[in-house]
Protein backbone atom coordinates (compact mmCIF):
# COMPACT_ATOMS: atom_id res chain seq x y z
CA UNK A 1 0.00 0.00 0.00
CA UNK A 2 2.75 2.46 1.02
CA UNK A 3 4.85 1.55 -2.04
CA UNK A 4 1.89 2.08 -4.30
CA UNK A 5 1.16 5.47 -2.80
CA UNK A 6 4.80 6.49 -3.18
CA UNK A 7 4.77 5.52 -6.84
CA UNK A 8 1.54 7.41 -7.42
CA UNK A 9 2.97 10.49 -5.74
CA UNK A 10 6.05 10.38 -7.96
CA UNK A 11 3.91 10.00 -11.05
CA UNK A 12 1.72 12.91 -9.97
CA UNK A 13 4.76 15.14 -9.43
CA UNK A 14 6.06 14.22 -12.85
CA UNK A 15 2.75 15.12 -14.40
CA UNK A 16 2.77 18.51 -12.72
CA UNK A 17 6.01 19.37 -14.46
CA UNK A 18 5.39 18.20 -17.96
CA UNK A 19 5.14 20.17 -21.17
CA UNK A 20 2.44 18.89 -23.50
CA UNK A 21 3.95 17.51 -26.66
CA UNK A 22 2.73 14.53 -28.63
CA UNK A 23 4.99 12.74 -31.02
CA UNK A 24 3.82 10.11 -33.41
CA UNK A 25 4.55 6.57 -32.28
CA UNK A 26 5.28 3.39 -34.16
CA UNK A 27 2.34 1.88 -36.01
CA UNK A 28 2.91 -1.58 -34.55
CA UNK A 29 4.22 -2.29 -31.09
CA UNK A 30 4.74 -5.32 -28.91
CA UNK A 31 4.60 -5.00 -25.12
CA UNK A 32 5.87 -7.39 -22.48
CA UNK A 33 5.03 -6.65 -18.84
CA UNK A 34 5.78 -8.38 -15.55
CA UNK A 35 4.49 -7.38 -12.20
CA UNK A 36 2.57 -8.09 -9.09
CA UNK A 37 -0.17 -6.75 -6.95
CA UNK A 38 -3.11 -7.70 -4.89
CA UNK A 39 -6.00 -10.06 -5.60
CA UNK A 40 -9.21 -10.34 -3.63
CA UNK A 41 -11.82 -12.96 -4.47
CA UNK A 42 -15.08 -14.14 -2.97
CA UNK A 43 -16.76 -17.14 -4.57
CA UNK A 44 -19.88 -17.95 -2.60
CA UNK A 45 -20.12 -21.36 -4.24
CA UNK A 46 -16.97 -22.16 -2.27
CA UNK A 47 -17.11 -19.95 0.81
CA UNK A 48 -18.74 -16.77 2.09
CA UNK A 49 -15.27 -15.57 3.10
CA UNK A 50 -12.94 -13.27 1.22
CA UNK A 51 -9.75 -14.85 -0.11
CA UNK A 52 -6.92 -12.46 -0.88
CA UNK A 53 -3.17 -12.19 -1.28
CA UNK A 54 -0.38 -10.92 -3.51
CA UNK A 55 -0.33 -12.16 -7.09
CA UNK A 56 2.21 -12.50 -9.89
CA UNK A 57 1.26 -11.28 -13.36
CA UNK A 58 2.51 -11.47 -16.92
CA UNK A 59 1.20 -9.48 -19.87
CA UNK A 60 1.96 -9.76 -23.58
CA UNK A 61 0.29 -7.21 -25.84
CA UNK A 62 0.28 -6.20 -29.49
CA UNK A 63 -0.96 -2.81 -30.66
CA UNK A 64 -1.58 -1.55 -34.15
CA UNK A 65 -2.22 2.14 -34.63
CA UNK A 66 -3.82 3.21 -37.90
CA UNK A 67 -4.70 6.72 -38.98
CA UNK A 68 -8.24 6.41 -37.62
CA UNK A 69 -8.37 3.16 -35.68
CA UNK A 70 -6.21 1.42 -33.07
CA UNK A 71 -6.34 -2.30 -32.34
CA UNK A 72 -4.99 -3.72 -29.12
CA UNK A 73 -4.67 -7.41 -28.24
CA UNK A 74 -3.49 -8.53 -24.82
CA UNK A 75 -2.73 -11.90 -23.24
CA UNK A 76 -2.51 -11.91 -19.47
CA UNK A 77 -2.04 -14.53 -16.79
CA UNK A 78 -2.10 -14.15 -13.01
CA UNK A 79 -1.16 -16.57 -10.26
CA UNK A 80 -1.67 -16.38 -6.53
CA UNK A 81 -2.09 -18.43 -3.39
CA UNK A 82 -5.06 -16.71 -1.79
CA UNK A 83 -6.06 -17.20 1.81
CA UNK A 84 -8.94 -16.18 4.03
CA UNK A 85 -8.71 -14.64 7.48
CA UNK A 86 -8.53 -18.12 9.06
CA UNK A 87 -5.59 -19.23 6.93
CA UNK A 88 -7.49 -21.58 4.61
CA UNK A 89 -5.93 -21.39 1.17
CA UNK A 90 -7.07 -21.34 -2.44
CA UNK A 91 -4.77 -21.73 -5.44
CA UNK A 92 -5.75 -19.13 -8.03
CA UNK A 93 -4.82 -18.92 -11.72
CA UNK A 94 -6.39 -17.00 -14.55
CA UNK A 95 -5.80 -16.53 -18.23
CA UNK A 96 -7.22 -13.56 -20.05
CA UNK A 97 -7.35 -12.50 -23.67
CA UNK A 98 -8.57 -8.95 -24.11
CA UNK A 99 -8.82 -6.78 -27.18
CA UNK A 100 -9.77 -3.17 -27.86
CA UNK A 101 -10.76 -1.49 -31.12
CA UNK A 102 -10.56 2.25 -30.59
CA UNK A 103 -11.43 5.09 -32.97
CA UNK A 104 -10.09 8.63 -32.94
CA UNK A 105 -12.54 11.36 -32.00
CA UNK A 106 -12.59 15.11 -32.54
CA UNK A 107 -10.58 15.32 -29.32
CA UNK A 108 -7.03 14.33 -30.18
CA UNK A 109 -6.44 12.89 -26.73
CA UNK A 110 -9.53 10.71 -26.58
CA UNK A 111 -10.29 7.48 -28.43
CA UNK A 112 -13.38 5.36 -28.03
CA UNK A 113 -14.64 2.07 -29.33
CA UNK A 114 -15.40 -1.39 -28.03
CA UNK A 115 -13.63 -4.12 -26.15
CA UNK A 116 -13.85 -7.88 -25.77
CA UNK A 117 -12.71 -9.82 -22.72
CA UNK A 118 -12.20 -13.58 -22.52
CA UNK A 119 -11.50 -14.81 -19.04
CA UNK A 120 -10.65 -18.27 -17.73
CA UNK A 121 -10.44 -18.50 -13.94
CA UNK A 122 -9.18 -21.64 -12.24
CA UNK A 123 -9.40 -22.04 -8.47
CA UNK A 124 -8.42 -25.02 -6.38
CA UNK A 125 -9.22 -25.50 -2.72
CA UNK A 126 -6.81 -28.23 -1.58
CA UNK A 127 -8.70 -28.97 1.62
CA UNK A 128 -11.95 -29.84 -0.18
CA UNK A 129 -12.10 -33.53 -1.08
CA UNK A 130 -14.56 -33.11 -3.94
CA UNK A 131 -15.43 -30.21 -6.23
CA UNK A 132 -12.09 -28.74 -5.23
CA UNK A 133 -11.15 -27.63 -8.75
CA UNK A 134 -13.41 -24.92 -10.02
CA UNK A 135 -13.32 -23.41 -13.47
CA UNK A 136 -15.15 -20.25 -14.53
CA UNK A 137 -15.16 -18.78 -18.00
CA UNK A 138 -16.39 -15.39 -19.24
CA UNK A 139 -16.62 -13.93 -22.73
CA UNK A 140 -18.03 -10.43 -22.87
CA UNK A 141 -18.21 -7.27 -24.96
CA UNK A 142 -18.65 -3.64 -24.07
CA UNK A 143 -17.66 -0.03 -24.69
CA UNK A 144 -14.10 1.18 -24.19
CA UNK A 145 -12.28 4.47 -24.26
CA UNK A 146 -8.71 5.60 -23.92
CA UNK A 147 -7.35 8.98 -22.87
CA UNK A 148 -3.81 9.72 -24.10
CA UNK A 149 -1.55 12.59 -23.08
CA UNK A 150 1.99 13.05 -24.43
CA UNK A 151 4.48 15.47 -22.91
CA UNK A 152 8.14 16.34 -22.34
CA UNK A 153 9.77 16.19 -18.95
CA UNK A 154 13.35 17.43 -18.58
CA UNK A 155 13.73 16.95 -22.31
CA UNK A 156 12.49 13.33 -22.20
CA UNK A 157 9.39 12.18 -23.96
CA UNK A 158 6.64 10.70 -21.80
CA UNK A 159 3.18 9.44 -22.54
CA UNK A 160 0.27 8.92 -20.17
CA UNK A 161 -2.56 6.59 -21.16
CA UNK A 162 -5.81 5.72 -19.45
CA UNK A 163 -7.67 2.86 -21.14
CA UNK A 164 -11.02 1.98 -19.62
CA UNK A 165 -13.55 -0.70 -20.52
CA UNK A 166 -16.91 -1.84 -19.24
CA UNK A 167 -18.25 -5.24 -20.27
CA UNK A 168 -22.01 -5.36 -20.71
CA UNK A 169 -22.97 -8.37 -22.83
CA UNK A 170 -21.70 -11.90 -23.21
CA UNK A 171 -21.90 -15.29 -21.55
CA UNK A 172 -20.24 -17.13 -18.73
CA UNK A 173 -19.75 -20.71 -17.57
CA UNK A 174 -19.68 -21.20 -13.84
CA UNK A 175 -18.64 -24.30 -11.93
CA UNK A 176 -21.42 -26.55 -10.74
CA UNK A 177 -22.03 -30.13 -9.77
CA UNK A 178 -22.33 -31.02 -13.45
CA UNK A 179 -19.29 -29.17 -14.73
CA UNK A 180 -16.83 -29.88 -11.99
CA UNK A 181 -14.85 -32.70 -10.54
CA UNK A 182 -15.28 -35.42 -9.59
CA UNK A 183 -16.55 -35.82 -13.14
CA UNK A 184 -16.47 -39.58 -13.03
CA UNK A 185 -18.93 -39.65 -10.17
CA UNK A 186 -21.80 -38.19 -12.11
CA UNK A 187 -20.81 -39.16 -15.62
CA UNK A 188 -18.15 -41.83 -15.86
CA UNK A 189 -16.55 -41.57 -19.29
CA UNK A 190 -19.25 -39.00 -20.06
CA UNK A 191 -19.17 -35.98 -22.30
CA UNK A 192 -17.59 -33.24 -20.23
CA UNK A 193 -18.30 -30.59 -22.87
CA UNK A 194 -22.06 -31.12 -22.74
CA UNK A 195 -21.96 -31.06 -18.94
CA UNK A 196 -19.93 -27.87 -19.08
CA UNK A 197 -22.36 -26.16 -21.42
CA UNK A 198 -25.14 -26.92 -18.97
CA UNK A 199 -23.46 -24.46 -16.62
CA UNK A 200 -23.53 -21.54 -19.06
CA UNK A 201 -25.42 -18.29 -18.43
CA UNK A 202 -25.96 -14.93 -20.09
CA UNK A 203 -23.61 -12.11 -19.10
CA UNK A 204 -26.10 -9.27 -18.75
CA UNK A 205 -25.74 -6.07 -16.81
CA UNK A 206 -28.08 -7.12 -14.01
CA UNK A 207 -26.31 -10.46 -13.56
CA UNK A 208 -22.66 -9.76 -14.21
CA UNK A 209 -20.16 -6.92 -14.22
CA UNK A 210 -16.65 -6.55 -15.52
CA UNK A 211 -14.74 -3.29 -15.68
CA UNK A 212 -11.06 -2.56 -16.09
CA UNK A 213 -8.90 0.52 -15.79
CA UNK A 214 -5.24 0.46 -16.86
CA UNK A 215 -3.52 3.83 -16.37
CA UNK A 216 0.10 3.80 -17.48
CA UNK A 217 3.11 5.98 -18.21
CA UNK A 218 5.58 5.34 -21.02
CA UNK A 219 9.11 6.71 -21.02
CA UNK A 220 9.99 6.89 -24.70
CA UNK A 221 13.59 6.02 -25.54
CA UNK A 222 15.55 7.58 -28.38
CA UNK A 223 15.11 4.36 -30.39
CA UNK A 224 11.36 4.85 -30.27
CA UNK A 225 10.90 1.91 -27.89
CA UNK A 226 9.53 2.68 -24.47
CA UNK A 227 9.68 1.60 -20.84
CA UNK A 228 6.16 1.38 -19.43
CA UNK A 229 4.85 1.48 -15.88
CA UNK A 230 1.22 0.48 -15.69
CA UNK A 231 -1.43 -0.19 -13.09
CA UNK A 232 -4.10 -2.76 -14.02
CA UNK A 233 -7.28 -2.59 -11.99
CA UNK A 234 -10.09 -5.03 -12.74
CA UNK A 235 -13.42 -5.81 -11.12
CA UNK A 236 -15.47 -8.86 -12.04
CA UNK A 237 -18.79 -9.93 -10.60
CA UNK A 238 -21.08 -12.81 -11.63
CA UNK A 239 -24.24 -13.08 -9.59
CA UNK A 240 -25.49 -16.52 -10.65
CA UNK A 241 -25.81 -19.25 -9.62
CA UNK A 242 -23.83 -18.16 -6.57
CA UNK A 243 -22.08 -14.82 -6.51
CA UNK A 244 -18.46 -14.56 -7.55
CA UNK A 245 -16.72 -11.21 -7.14
CA UNK A 246 -13.09 -10.41 -7.81
CA UNK A 247 -11.07 -7.25 -7.50
CA UNK A 248 -7.44 -6.99 -8.48
CA UNK A 249 -4.84 -4.26 -8.72
CA UNK A 250 -1.56 -5.12 -10.42
CA UNK A 251 1.52 -2.92 -10.93
CA UNK A 252 3.66 -3.88 -13.90
CA UNK A 253 6.81 -2.68 -15.57
CA UNK A 254 7.51 -3.57 -19.15
CA UNK A 255 8.97 -2.76 -22.50
CA UNK A 256 7.13 -1.53 -25.55
CA UNK A 257 9.07 -2.44 -28.70
CA UNK A 258 8.45 -1.13 -32.19
CA UNK A 259 7.89 -3.75 -34.86
CA UNK B 1 -2.90 24.32 -15.46
CA UNK B 2 -5.01 22.42 -17.98
CA UNK B 3 -2.24 19.88 -18.46
CA UNK B 4 -1.97 19.39 -14.70
CA UNK B 5 -5.67 18.72 -14.40
CA UNK B 6 -5.56 16.24 -17.27
CA UNK B 7 -2.65 14.35 -15.74
CA UNK B 8 -4.50 14.19 -12.44
CA UNK B 9 -7.32 12.52 -14.36
CA UNK B 10 -4.89 9.76 -15.30
CA UNK B 11 -3.36 9.40 -11.85
CA UNK B 12 -6.53 9.76 -9.79
CA UNK B 13 -7.90 6.27 -10.47
CA UNK B 14 -4.60 4.77 -9.39
CA UNK B 15 -4.67 6.75 -6.16
CA UNK B 16 -8.24 5.71 -5.52
CA UNK B 17 -7.83 2.05 -6.30
CA UNK B 18 -4.34 1.05 -5.25
CA UNK B 19 -4.41 -1.08 -2.14
CA UNK B 20 -8.18 -0.91 -1.99
CA UNK B 21 -8.89 -4.12 -3.88
CA UNK B 22 -10.40 -5.92 -0.93
CA UNK B 23 -12.44 -2.90 0.18
CA UNK B 24 -14.36 -2.89 -3.07
CA UNK B 25 -15.77 -6.28 -2.15
CA UNK B 26 -18.21 -6.55 0.71
CA UNK B 27 -16.93 -7.43 4.18
CA UNK B 28 -16.88 -10.99 5.46
CA UNK B 29 -20.18 -12.11 7.00
CA UNK B 30 -20.65 -11.72 10.74
CA UNK B 31 -18.97 -14.46 12.77
CA UNK B 32 -21.24 -15.23 15.71
CA UNK B 33 -22.79 -18.47 16.98
CA UNK B 34 -26.12 -17.34 15.58
CA UNK B 35 -24.79 -16.42 12.14
CA UNK B 36 -22.79 -19.67 11.82
CA UNK B 37 -25.82 -21.71 12.83
CA UNK B 38 -28.09 -19.91 10.38
CA UNK B 39 -25.56 -20.22 7.56
CA UNK B 40 -25.02 -23.95 8.09
CA UNK B 41 -28.72 -24.72 8.46
CA UNK B 42 -29.55 -22.74 5.30
CA UNK B 43 -26.77 -24.29 3.21
CA UNK B 44 -27.85 -27.80 4.15
CA UNK B 45 -31.48 -26.88 3.59
CA UNK B 46 -30.63 -25.82 0.05
CA UNK B 47 -28.10 -28.50 -0.85
CA UNK B 48 -28.47 -31.66 1.26
CA UNK B 49 -29.98 -34.42 -0.87
CA UNK B 50 -31.63 -36.91 1.49
CA UNK B 51 -34.20 -35.05 3.61
CA UNK B 52 -37.04 -36.61 1.68
CA UNK B 53 -35.59 -40.11 1.45
CA UNK B 54 -34.69 -40.21 5.16
CA UNK B 55 -37.91 -38.53 6.20
CA UNK B 56 -36.12 -35.73 8.05
CA UNK B 57 -38.05 -32.55 8.85
CA UNK B 58 -35.18 -30.07 8.64
CA UNK B 59 -37.39 -27.16 9.74
CA UNK B 60 -38.29 -29.06 12.89
CA UNK B 61 -34.56 -29.68 13.45
CA UNK B 62 -34.04 -25.92 13.13
CA UNK B 63 -36.59 -25.20 15.85
CA UNK B 64 -35.03 -27.75 18.18
CA UNK B 65 -31.42 -26.62 17.77
CA UNK B 66 -31.90 -22.86 17.37
CA UNK B 67 -32.88 -22.63 21.04
CA UNK B 68 -29.50 -24.12 22.00
CA UNK B 69 -27.60 -21.31 20.25
CA UNK B 70 -26.76 -18.15 22.16
CA UNK B 71 -24.23 -15.39 21.64
CA UNK B 72 -22.18 -16.17 24.78
CA UNK B 73 -21.38 -19.79 23.93
CA UNK B 74 -17.74 -20.63 23.21
CA UNK B 75 -16.57 -22.29 19.99
CA UNK B 76 -16.44 -25.80 21.46
CA UNK B 77 -20.01 -25.54 22.70
CA UNK B 78 -21.06 -24.25 19.28
CA UNK B 79 -19.20 -27.10 17.59
CA UNK B 80 -21.02 -29.60 19.79
CA UNK B 81 -24.47 -28.24 18.95
CA UNK B 82 -23.77 -27.96 15.22
CA UNK B 83 -22.32 -31.49 15.18
CA UNK B 84 -25.42 -32.85 16.89
CA UNK B 85 -27.60 -31.06 14.36
CA UNK B 86 -25.62 -32.55 11.47
CA UNK B 87 -25.79 -36.02 12.99
CA UNK B 88 -29.56 -35.82 12.64
CA UNK B 89 -28.85 -36.50 8.96
CA UNK B 90 -27.49 -40.01 9.77
CA UNK B 91 -25.02 -39.76 6.93
CA UNK B 92 -21.37 -40.89 6.72
CA UNK B 93 -20.71 -38.15 4.19
CA UNK B 94 -21.67 -35.43 6.66
CA UNK B 95 -18.92 -33.82 8.75
CA UNK B 96 -18.15 -30.59 10.51
CA UNK B 97 -14.41 -29.88 10.46
CA UNK B 98 -12.76 -27.42 12.84
CA UNK B 99 -9.14 -26.99 13.86
CA UNK B 100 -9.83 -28.95 17.07
CA UNK B 101 -12.27 -31.69 16.04
CA UNK B 102 -14.23 -33.33 13.25
CA UNK B 103 -17.79 -34.53 13.71
CA UNK B 104 -18.78 -37.77 11.99
CA UNK B 105 -21.48 -40.39 11.80
CA UNK B 106 -20.47 -44.02 11.53
CA UNK B 107 -23.83 -45.66 12.24
CA UNK B 108 -23.69 -47.11 8.71
CA UNK B 109 -21.02 -49.60 9.81
CA UNK B 110 -20.56 -49.69 13.59
CA UNK B 111 -23.81 -51.56 14.26
CA UNK B 112 -22.90 -54.40 11.89
CA UNK B 113 -20.50 -57.36 11.96
CA UNK B 114 -17.03 -56.67 10.59
CA UNK B 115 -16.90 -59.61 8.15
CA UNK B 116 -13.27 -58.77 7.47
CA UNK B 117 -9.91 -59.49 9.02
CA UNK B 118 -7.12 -57.79 7.09
CA UNK B 119 -4.37 -59.74 8.87
CA UNK B 120 -6.07 -62.96 7.82
CA UNK B 121 -6.13 -61.84 4.21
CA UNK B 122 -2.42 -61.06 4.23
CA UNK B 123 -1.26 -64.11 6.18
CA UNK B 124 -3.51 -66.80 4.67
CA UNK B 125 -4.22 -65.59 1.14
CA UNK B 126 -1.90 -62.88 -0.16
CA UNK B 127 1.09 -64.50 1.55
CA UNK B 128 4.56 -63.05 1.44
CA UNK B 129 5.00 -63.07 -2.31
CA UNK B 130 1.91 -61.16 -3.44
CA UNK B 131 2.27 -58.51 -6.15
CA UNK B 132 1.65 -54.83 -5.52
CA UNK B 133 0.29 -53.46 -8.79
CA UNK B 134 -0.27 -49.82 -7.96
CA UNK B 135 -2.84 -49.86 -5.17
CA UNK B 136 -3.97 -53.36 -6.09
CA UNK B 137 -2.47 -56.11 -3.91
CA UNK B 138 -2.91 -59.38 -5.78
CA UNK B 139 -2.11 -63.07 -5.73
CA UNK B 140 -3.12 -66.10 -7.78
CA UNK B 141 -4.97 -68.56 -5.50
CA UNK B 142 -6.21 -71.90 -6.93
CA UNK B 143 -6.18 -70.57 -10.51
CA UNK B 144 -8.15 -67.48 -9.46
CA UNK B 145 -6.72 -63.96 -9.29
CA UNK B 146 -7.48 -62.39 -5.91
CA UNK B 147 -7.18 -58.59 -5.81
CA UNK B 148 -7.45 -56.60 -2.59
CA UNK B 149 -8.18 -52.89 -3.12
CA UNK B 150 -8.12 -51.20 0.29
CA UNK B 151 -9.00 -47.62 -0.74
CA UNK B 152 -10.37 -45.95 -3.84
CA UNK B 153 -8.44 -42.89 -2.68
CA UNK B 154 -5.32 -44.68 -3.99
CA UNK B 155 -5.24 -44.08 -7.73
CA UNK B 156 -4.98 -46.85 -10.27
CA UNK B 157 -4.04 -46.53 -13.94
CA UNK B 158 -4.80 -48.39 -17.14
CA UNK B 159 -1.24 -49.76 -17.02
CA UNK B 160 -1.97 -51.34 -13.61
CA UNK B 161 -5.13 -52.92 -14.95
CA UNK B 162 -3.40 -54.16 -18.11
CA UNK B 163 -0.88 -55.92 -15.89
CA UNK B 164 -3.67 -57.63 -13.92
CA UNK B 165 -5.53 -58.60 -17.08
CA UNK B 166 -2.39 -60.22 -18.42
CA UNK B 167 -2.15 -62.31 -15.25
CA UNK B 168 -5.79 -63.30 -15.64
CA UNK B 169 -5.20 -65.09 -18.93
CA UNK B 170 -5.95 -68.79 -18.49
CA UNK B 171 -7.30 -68.36 -14.95
CA UNK B 172 -10.79 -69.36 -13.75
CA UNK B 173 -11.87 -65.93 -12.61
CA UNK B 174 -11.28 -62.79 -10.63
CA UNK B 175 -12.04 -61.88 -7.01
CA UNK B 176 -12.05 -58.16 -6.20
CA UNK B 177 -12.09 -57.51 -2.47
CA UNK B 178 -13.34 -54.04 -1.43
CA UNK B 179 -14.22 -54.97 2.15
CA UNK B 180 -13.32 -52.12 4.51
CA UNK B 181 -12.68 -49.91 1.46
CA UNK B 182 -14.21 -46.66 2.73
CA UNK B 183 -14.21 -44.99 -0.69
CA UNK B 184 -12.20 -42.32 -2.45
CA UNK B 185 -12.33 -41.39 -6.10
CA UNK B 186 -15.23 -42.59 -8.21
CA UNK B 187 -12.92 -42.25 -11.22
CA UNK B 188 -10.90 -45.23 -9.96
CA UNK B 189 -14.09 -47.25 -9.59
CA UNK B 190 -15.15 -46.36 -13.15
CA UNK B 191 -11.71 -47.24 -14.52
CA UNK B 192 -11.84 -50.68 -12.90
CA UNK B 193 -15.42 -51.33 -14.02
CA UNK B 194 -14.52 -50.33 -17.59
CA UNK B 195 -12.17 -53.31 -18.03
CA UNK B 196 -14.89 -55.74 -16.93
CA UNK B 197 -17.31 -55.05 -19.76
CA UNK B 198 -17.31 -55.51 -23.51
CA UNK B 199 -20.00 -52.93 -24.17
CA UNK B 200 -21.36 -49.71 -22.66
CA UNK B 201 -24.13 -50.04 -20.10
CA UNK B 202 -26.20 -47.86 -17.79
CA UNK B 203 -25.82 -48.87 -14.17
CA UNK B 204 -27.88 -46.27 -12.34
CA UNK B 205 -29.19 -42.72 -12.25
CA UNK B 206 -28.15 -39.63 -10.33
CA UNK B 207 -29.60 -36.23 -9.56
CA UNK B 208 -28.42 -33.16 -7.68
CA UNK B 209 -30.24 -31.13 -5.00
CA UNK B 210 -30.77 -27.66 -6.44
CA UNK B 211 -33.12 -25.78 -4.13
CA UNK B 212 -34.59 -25.35 -0.65
CA UNK B 213 -37.57 -27.65 -1.03
CA UNK B 214 -36.76 -31.28 -0.13
CA UNK B 215 -37.96 -32.26 -3.61
CA UNK B 216 -35.91 -29.66 -5.55
CA UNK B 217 -33.65 -31.76 -7.75
CA UNK B 218 -32.11 -31.68 -11.20
CA UNK B 219 -33.38 -34.23 -13.73
CA UNK B 220 -32.20 -37.81 -13.32
CA UNK B 221 -29.07 -38.44 -15.30
CA UNK B 222 -27.96 -41.83 -16.57
CA UNK B 223 -24.78 -43.23 -15.10
CA UNK B 224 -22.88 -45.12 -17.77
CA UNK B 225 -19.81 -47.33 -17.96
CA UNK B 226 -18.07 -47.54 -21.31
CA UNK B 227 -15.61 -50.35 -22.05
CA UNK B 228 -11.91 -49.59 -21.73
CA UNK B 229 -10.00 -49.12 -24.97
CA UNK B 230 -7.28 -51.60 -24.09
CA UNK B 231 -7.45 -55.10 -22.57
CA UNK B 232 -10.70 -56.26 -20.99
CA UNK B 233 -11.88 -59.27 -18.98
CA UNK B 234 -15.19 -60.95 -19.77
CA UNK B 235 -14.86 -63.91 -17.40
CA UNK B 236 -16.48 -64.50 -14.03
CA UNK B 237 -15.93 -61.98 -11.27
CA UNK B 238 -16.79 -62.04 -7.57
CA UNK B 239 -16.88 -58.76 -5.68
CA UNK B 240 -16.43 -59.06 -1.92
CA UNK B 241 -18.15 -56.38 0.16
CA UNK B 242 -18.99 -55.62 3.76
CA UNK B 243 -20.71 -52.79 5.62
CA UNK B 244 -17.49 -50.80 5.57
CA UNK B 245 -17.53 -50.77 1.77
CA UNK B 246 -18.68 -47.19 1.58
CA UNK B 247 -19.00 -44.26 -0.85
CA UNK B 248 -16.89 -45.06 -3.97
CA UNK B 249 -16.92 -48.75 -2.98
CA UNK B 250 -20.70 -48.55 -2.80
CA UNK B 251 -20.69 -46.97 -6.26
CA UNK B 252 -18.34 -49.68 -7.55
CA UNK B 253 -20.71 -52.35 -6.24
CA UNK B 254 -23.55 -50.55 -8.04
CA UNK B 255 -21.48 -50.49 -11.25
CA UNK B 256 -21.02 -54.27 -11.10
CA UNK B 257 -24.42 -55.21 -9.65
CA UNK B 258 -26.18 -55.42 -13.01
CA UNK B 259 -23.42 -57.45 -14.73
CA UNK B 260 -24.40 -61.04 -15.46
CA UNK B 261 -20.81 -62.27 -15.03
CA UNK B 262 -20.38 -60.60 -11.62
CA UNK B 263 -21.52 -61.92 -8.26
CA UNK B 264 -21.59 -59.68 -5.16
CA UNK B 265 -20.73 -61.66 -2.07
CA UNK B 266 -20.27 -61.02 1.66
CA UNK B 267 -22.38 -58.40 3.41
CA UNK B 268 -24.36 -55.49 1.94
CA UNK B 269 -22.32 -52.36 1.35
CA UNK B 270 -22.55 -49.47 3.81
CA UNK B 271 -24.07 -46.90 1.46
CA UNK B 272 -22.92 -43.37 0.84
CA UNK B 273 -24.70 -42.91 -2.47
CA UNK B 274 -24.50 -39.13 -2.54
CA UNK B 275 -21.59 -37.12 -3.83
CA UNK B 276 -19.99 -35.36 -0.87
CA UNK B 277 -19.55 -31.62 -1.40
CA UNK B 278 -17.81 -29.10 0.86
CA UNK B 279 -18.43 -25.63 2.17
CA UNK B 280 -17.10 -23.14 4.69
CA UNK B 281 -18.78 -21.33 7.56
CA UNK B 282 -18.27 -17.66 8.40
CA UNK B 283 -15.96 -18.77 11.25
CA UNK B 284 -13.71 -20.75 8.86
CA UNK B 285 -14.93 -24.25 9.84
CA UNK B 286 -15.52 -26.56 6.91
CA UNK B 287 -18.48 -28.84 6.44
CA UNK B 288 -19.22 -31.77 4.16
CA UNK B 289 -22.58 -33.12 3.04
CA UNK B 290 -24.23 -35.36 0.42
CA UNK B 291 -25.17 -33.18 -2.53
CA UNK B 292 -26.75 -35.76 -4.81
CA UNK B 293 -28.84 -38.92 -4.87
CA UNK B 294 -28.03 -42.11 -6.75
CA UNK B 295 -30.49 -44.90 -7.52
CA UNK B 296 -30.00 -48.31 -9.08
CA UNK B 297 -31.80 -49.59 -12.17
CA UNK B 298 -34.79 -50.59 -10.02
CA UNK B 299 -35.10 -47.13 -8.50
CA UNK B 300 -33.62 -48.11 -5.11
CA UNK B 301 -31.56 -45.48 -3.30
CA UNK B 302 -27.93 -46.57 -2.99
CA UNK B 303 -27.60 -44.41 0.14
CA UNK B 304 -28.89 -47.46 2.00
CA UNK B 305 -26.20 -49.74 0.55
CA UNK B 306 -26.11 -52.33 -2.23
CA UNK B 307 -27.60 -55.74 -1.47
CA UNK B 308 -25.20 -58.59 -2.25
CA UNK B 309 -26.23 -61.54 -4.43
CA UNK B 310 -24.91 -64.16 -2.01
CA UNK B 311 -24.72 -63.16 1.67
CA UNK B 312 -21.80 -64.81 3.41
CA UNK B 313 -20.60 -64.04 6.95
CA UNK B 314 -17.09 -64.44 8.25
CA UNK B 315 -17.25 -67.31 10.72
CA UNK B 316 -15.28 -66.81 13.92
CA UNK B 317 -14.48 -70.53 13.91
CA UNK B 318 -12.97 -70.25 10.42
CA UNK B 319 -11.20 -67.07 11.40
CA UNK B 320 -9.54 -68.88 14.31
CA UNK B 321 -8.32 -71.53 11.88
CA UNK B 322 -6.86 -68.94 9.53
CA UNK B 323 -9.69 -69.24 7.02
CA UNK B 324 -11.66 -66.35 5.52
CA UNK B 325 -15.13 -67.81 4.98
CA UNK B 326 -16.02 -65.19 2.39
CA UNK B 327 -12.92 -65.68 0.23
CA UNK B 328 -13.40 -69.44 0.41
CA UNK B 329 -17.01 -69.06 -0.74
CA UNK B 330 -15.85 -66.86 -3.62
CA UNK B 331 -13.23 -69.41 -4.70
CA UNK B 332 -15.83 -72.15 -4.56
CA UNK B 333 -18.29 -70.06 -6.55
CA UNK B 334 -15.77 -69.44 -9.33
CA UNK B 335 -14.74 -73.13 -9.38
CA UNK B 336 -18.38 -74.22 -9.75
CA UNK B 337 -19.20 -71.65 -12.40
CA UNK B 338 -16.47 -72.52 -14.84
Amino acid sequence: MRTSLALCTCLSLCCCLYLPLCKSESKNTLQVHFGGGKFALRDKSVSPLLYQNAALSFFLAYKHEGPKKSDFFQLNTNRAVLSNQYGNTMLYRDFCFKNYSLYKTGQARLKWGWSNNNYLIFCEIPSYGNFNKRLSYVTSFGPALCYVECFNLFGKQLKAELPLDLQVLGFYIRPSYVSDSPEAYLAPNGNRISAFLASAGAFLSNQAWNAALNPGFSYILSSGNAVVIQYHYEYLCINRPEKLSKSSGIWTIGIKAML
Amino acid sequence: MKGFLLSVLVVLPVLLLTGCEQFLLSADPEDSPESNFEFLWQELNNKYAYFDHKNIDWHEVYQRYRTKIHSEMDEKALFEVLSQMMNELRDGHVNLISSFDQSRNWSWCLDYPANFDEMLVYTSYLGEDYDITGALHNQVIDSVLYVYYSSFASDITQAHLDELLEKLEGLKGLIIDVRNNGGGSGANAALLAAVLTEKAYIYGHSRVKIGPDPTDFSAWKNLTIRPADGKRFAGNVVLLCNRRSYSASNTFALMLKSRSNVCLMGDNTGGGGGIPAYGELPNGWKYRFSASQTIDLNGQQTEDGIVVDIPVALSSGDQAKGIDTIIEAALEHLKNNN
